[in-house]
This record gives structure tokens, sequence and C-alpha cells, in this order.
């Protein structure tokens, strides 16, 4: 597990979360805005080892449809939620999306890390 | 003398509690039955002077005079009057047969004592007054004719009879006096009643018509209208009154009228004898508009039942409550947005501090970053509480230490070491002042507890307590660690840990208490 995707609409949040990433030795494959880039994303390649996806982002999908589309299209790589709000809705939403998990905001470089560790090793 | 006579009458018990409209007719009726009744004792002293018997029998039904007024006043029914008629009449056919026709003079009587009883019915005065002159004719006739016109015997002494047939002639003709008095009066006072009357009903039919709400008269059960006013036929758009008649209200629904409703209508209608509602009506151009409709029923004298229906056009009323409740759910986004632009804020310092930490090689100074990174999570848990319940005032403090807690043991934990979190919490709102102290000082303890109360064990046990004493909320903090450095615990504000918790508590206006037993335990406490 190297490289990974970053779904984040919000530049600063983008930025620290990839620094946090490059600096536990991971590779950011790509920071993406929008469900469209994630789509054309993964029309031209699939090498991501995990993706880290923002629930909210601005467009017409959020994270959370974006993540139903790719499973659709039969991208089942494993996507940690990153969101600002635990809400029942949002979580049991998470919850029915195969192979992801969640974080809650702002996250922290060690939650990250035990998040990944964990991830790798289930 | 008068004066304290009339005060006396006017106050006495039977005359009291009479209408003071009726006063003066009672009155009166009192005075003719006592009057009837003297006269009536005379009359058969002079004229039965030797006839004992006569005189009981004659007196015990002269003493139904004073009766009179009594039934007048009183409630009874006329079926009851008509009967105590039929007596008297009885009464003077007996007489009459039993003094022969020496006595036949008694049947001039009858009018009299119909006079004080029916008297009191005003519609029947007049007739009263017509018998009373034709009986006033007769004994007229009978003092100038020697009785011959009615046919009545010659009595034997003719002086004795001629006082005692000029008693019932007095008497019959103060009552006819009283008679045309009374018919007078009442010829007055039901024309000035009519004419009131019919003012009335010109005013009731003019506010009736010139309401600035839709006025209705429908029938009680099926509601059927029967009646409507100007602005009913304005407000649904409708040609003419009559347009309304025979129609139905609920024909001018907007939705269908579903049986809740009509369950509604039915209890309230049992219970309160009225309704209120608020519906949505079209008019007959198609106008849409909510109506508010009071139904209210009520009897007529003649115990019929109507319904008085009002409907008041409330669209302007309902388009401001629209209006308020939009404005509130705008204020409830606009707030949900702040509080998670907020949160959001906080993990973009949170995450600036990170990036900060970076760059620093030493990991003592590194988890000082870490610790402000934590302090900064702990508060953004609130703003995402705050969001999350939508009341934007009050935090469930319960729920907010749990997310804290897990917050903290993804944090802290590590294969080494087993440290359990456990929470004893009611339900408790907490508000936003006190929310973030409460939030940072839990956040406080528990990471000391942890960083520091289980050097050397491979597991301890954390207990955070909140709840309510009386009129304070206590915060209880406790593990089963090494406990505080008793150098420490001199000087409170050694470490920034401890600086904030006190710092903390002292913004709280709270007192806080440190105890070493069997590790640490911190008991805050403040005022609700």
């Amino acid at each position: 597990m190297k490289n990974i995707l970053l779904v984040e609409d919000e530049a600063i949040v983008a930025m620290i979360t990839g620094k946090m990433l490059e600096y536990m030795g991971y590779n950011v494959a790509a920071i993406l805005k929008s469900s469209d880039e994630v789509i054309s994303f993964f029309e031209d390649t699939n090498t991501v080892d995990l993706i880290l996806m923002d629930v909210k982002l601005k467009g017409n999908s959020d994270g959370i449809e974006t993540t139903q589309k790719l499973r659709t299209k039969g991208i089942d790589t494993h996507v940690i939620f990153i969101t600002g709000n635990s809400d029942v809705k949002t979580m049991e939403e998470i919850y029915k999306i195969p192979n992801s998990s969640f974080l809650i905001k702002p996250v922290m470089e060690i939650e990250l890390k035990k998040k990944i560790e964990f991830i790798k090793n289930s | 003398m008068l004066q304290k006579i009339v005060k006396y009458i006017f106050t006495h018990p039977l005359v009291k509690n009479i209408p003071d409209s009726e006063k003066g007719r009672v009155i009166l009726l009192y005075f003719s039955s006592i009057l009837g009744f003297l006269a009536t004792v005379g009359a058969v002293f002079i004229l039965m002077p030797n006839d004992t018997t006569g005189q009981i029998i004659q007196l015990s039904f002269s003493s139904l005079y004073l009766f009179f007024p009594f039934l007048a006043i009183s409630k009874y029914s006329g079926k009851i009057k008509i009967a105590f008629f039929l007596i008297v009449c009885i009464h003077h056919f007996i007489l009459a047969n039993y003094f022969g026709e020496a006595a036949g003079y008694q049947y001039i009587y009858l009018p009299l004592y119909i006079c004080p009883f029916i008297l009191f019915d005003t519609k029947d005065v007049l007739i009263i007054t017509g018998l009373l002159s034709f009986n006033f004719l007769c004994l007229f006739t009978l003092d100038f004719t020697d009785y011959s016109l009615i046919n009545f015997g010659k009595p034997e002494e003719e002086s004795v009879m001629k006082i005692a047939t000029s008693l019932p002639f007095i008497i019959n003709f103060c009552a006819l006096l009283f008679a045309i008095a009374f018919s007078l009066i009442n010829f007055l006072s039901d024309k000035s009643f009519l004419e009131k009357t019919q003012t009335l009903e010109i005013e009731f039919e003019e506010v009736f018509n010139n309401s600035n709400d839709a006025l209705f008269i429908t029938e009680p059960y099926n509601s059927r209208i029967l009646k409507c006013n100007k602005r009913a036929v304005e407000l649904f758009a409708l040609q003419s009154e009559q347009d309304f008649i025979d129609n139905f209200g609920i024909n001018f629904h907007k939705l269908p009228y579903t049986n809740e409703i009509d369950k509604l209508f039915l209890d309230s209608m049992e219970k309160y004898n009225q309704f209120d509602y608020e519906f949505e009506y079209i008019s007959a151009d198609k106008r849409e508009w909510w109506g508010n409709i009071a139904i209210k029923r009520y009897n007529t004298q003649k115990k019929e039942s109507f319904n008085l229906v009002r409907i008041t056009d409330i669209s302007k009323i309902k388009k401001a409550e629209n209006d308020l409740k939009k404005l509130l759910t705008d204020k409830d986004v606009l707030l949900a947005e702040i509080h998670h632009r907020v949160k959001n804020n906080m993990a973009i310092i949170s995450g600036l501090v990170y990036l900060q930490s970076l760059k620093i090689e030493d990991e003592t100074l590194r988890s000082h970053f870490i610790d402000t990174q934590n302090r900064i999570k702990s508060m953004a848990i609130v703003h995402e509480k705050l969001y999350k319940t939508q009341s934007f005032e009050a935090v469930n403090f319960k729920e907010y230490l749990k997310d804290l807690v897990t917050n903290l043991e993804n944090l802290f934990s590590s294969a080494d070491t087993k440290i359990g979190i456990e929470i004893q919490c009611d339900d408790i709102s907490l508000k936003m002042d006190y929310a973030i102290p409460c939030a940072l000082i839990v956040n406080e303890l528990i990471s000391n507890a942890i960083k520091h109360a289980f050097k050397n064990k491979n597991n301890g046990h954390i207990v955070v307590d909140f709840f309510i004493d009386s009129n304070n909320y206590v915060l209880k903090v406790q593990d089963n660690g090494l406990g505080i450095d008793k150098d420490i615990l001199k000087q409170k504000t050694n470490t920034l840990g401890l600086s904030l918790i006190s710092n903390l508590v002292s913004q709280l206006n709270g007192n806080i208490d440190i105890v070493n037993d069997n590790g640490s335990l911190f008991l805050i406490s403040f005022a609700k």
C-alpha cells in the first residue's frame, strides 16, 4: 500500500493531509477536487492502493455518491472518508459502502497512521 | 312613611328576586289580589250572615286569590294555570247550585278571579280587559234593572243585596281600571319592545352584512348553509348570497375533509359547543387562500339549533408565518454552516500546527504541538456536536464525552498498554459557555492521565463522571495510576496542562480538588 489518492476540495486541507501522508512515507498519487475528476481519473488508471475521500465535495456529487459510482464501475479500492460530520445519516451511508472506513476532521497524523496500518493488516 | 312602605315592599324576598321590569306589575297584582280577597270576605259576611257553611266554603275558595300572584310569578306551565282556572269555575258552579239563584251573582266574580290570575301573562291582558268590560256592563245593567237581565233571583232583603252587589261592582270597576292600566302599559311596552326588536334586527342585519369576516348560519349537523353575509359572497367570489344557500362549506375546501378532521369537529362540538380550525379554500375565481373557521352552535327561543360560522381570511398571517418559518430555517442553516465553518477552520489550524511540527526533530518538543492539535480537536468536537444536534445552544455532554474518549483512545492506544476509559455521565445538556471549558478540562485530564499516570504499567483505568449535585455541575476524573507528584500538587500551575485546568475552572467560577487516592482524583464543581 503505497499510492494514495487524495480527494479534497479545500486546497489548504488537501495540502496538510498531503504533507501528512508524505511525512508518513506514502505517495500521494493525485489531489482531486471533484467527483468528475475522480471518475475521469479512474477511467485512465487504477493504480492507487487507498483513497482518502472528503465527504463534502463541491459539485453535483459528494464523496459518498462518488464512491458509490466507483463501486458500480467495479473499483473496489478501500476508501477512508474524511468527514466533518459524524451524524447518523452520514454514518449509515458510509457503513453501507463496502470496503470503507472513516476519520473525523481534524485528522491527526497518529489517527491516520493507525487507520492505514489497520487497513493494511486487515 | 310611604317611602318606607315602598322600600319594604321592594326589598321583600317575594319581590326582590323579580326582574326590575316586572316589579311594578307584580306589586299591583298583589294589591289587586288582596283587595279581591277582602272584598269577597266582606260580601260573604254581608250576604250570608246566617249561613256558616256557605261562608266557610266561600272563604276557602276566596283565599285562592292570595295564591294568584305566586302562580303568576312562578314558572308554572300553562296547563297548571288552566287547571287552576277550572277549579275556580267549578267553585262558582258549586256555589251557584248550593246557594240557588240568590247566589247566582257569584258568576260575575269569574272574570275578576281570572284577572289577577292571567294578568301577568301580557298576551292575555287585552282579553281580560274585554271580559272585565263585559262584566262591568253586566253589573251596571244589573244594578239598574233589578237583576232581570241576567235572570238572577230576587234577594229577600233588597238593601243588603244592593250593598252586596255594589261590592263586586266596585271591585270589578277597580279591576277594570287595573286591567286598562296594565293594557296600556303592556301595549306601550310591547310597542316599545317591538320597535326595539325591529331596530335590533335591522342593526343585526347591518352588522351581519358589514362584517369583515364571512359569516354563515348553517344547519347544525350537516352544515348546510342557510344564510350568509356579503363578505362571504365577496371572499368566495360568488355572484350572490343565493349561490351559497343549500350549499355546503366543505365544497370550497382545497383538500378533502378527512375523517380525522371530522372527529376533531365532533369532539370539539360535543365538549365545547364550538370548533376552531384552519382550512385552505378555493374561491370561485380559483384563488386559493387560508381561512380560520370558528363554528359556534346556538339555540333559538324556539329551541331550534343552528351553527354560526365565521371565516376569516388569514392568508396574510399564513404568509407571514411561512416567511417566519423560512427565516427560522434559514437561521438554523446559517448557524449550522457557521459551526461547520468553525470546525473546518479548526481543522485547518490543527493542520497548520501539524505542518509546523513536521520541521521539529526533537520528539519532546514535537509532542507539545501534538498536544495543541489535540486541544483544538477537543473544541472542534463541541462544534461538531452543536452542528449535529441543531440546537446551537447546548451540547449533550455525554455524547460529547463518548466522541472525545474515542478520539483520545485512537490517539494514545498502543499495543503495550491497555487503558480503559469509562464514562459515567447523566444525560446533561451543557451550554456553549460551559461546554468548551469543560471539553478542554476533560481533554487535559484524560490526556495527562494516559501519558503520565500509567508509566511502567501494562494497564490502567480512567473514570470520567459528570453529574448534577443540587445546583452544581460536578466533573470527576479518576484514575488508578501513580497519582500526582506532590511537588506539582503544591504548585498547581507548574505545568501547562494544570495551568490550563486551573484557569478554565476559574473561568467557570468553579472549584477544583485534587486528591491522591489509589491514583489521582480531580473533583471540579461549578454552579449551574
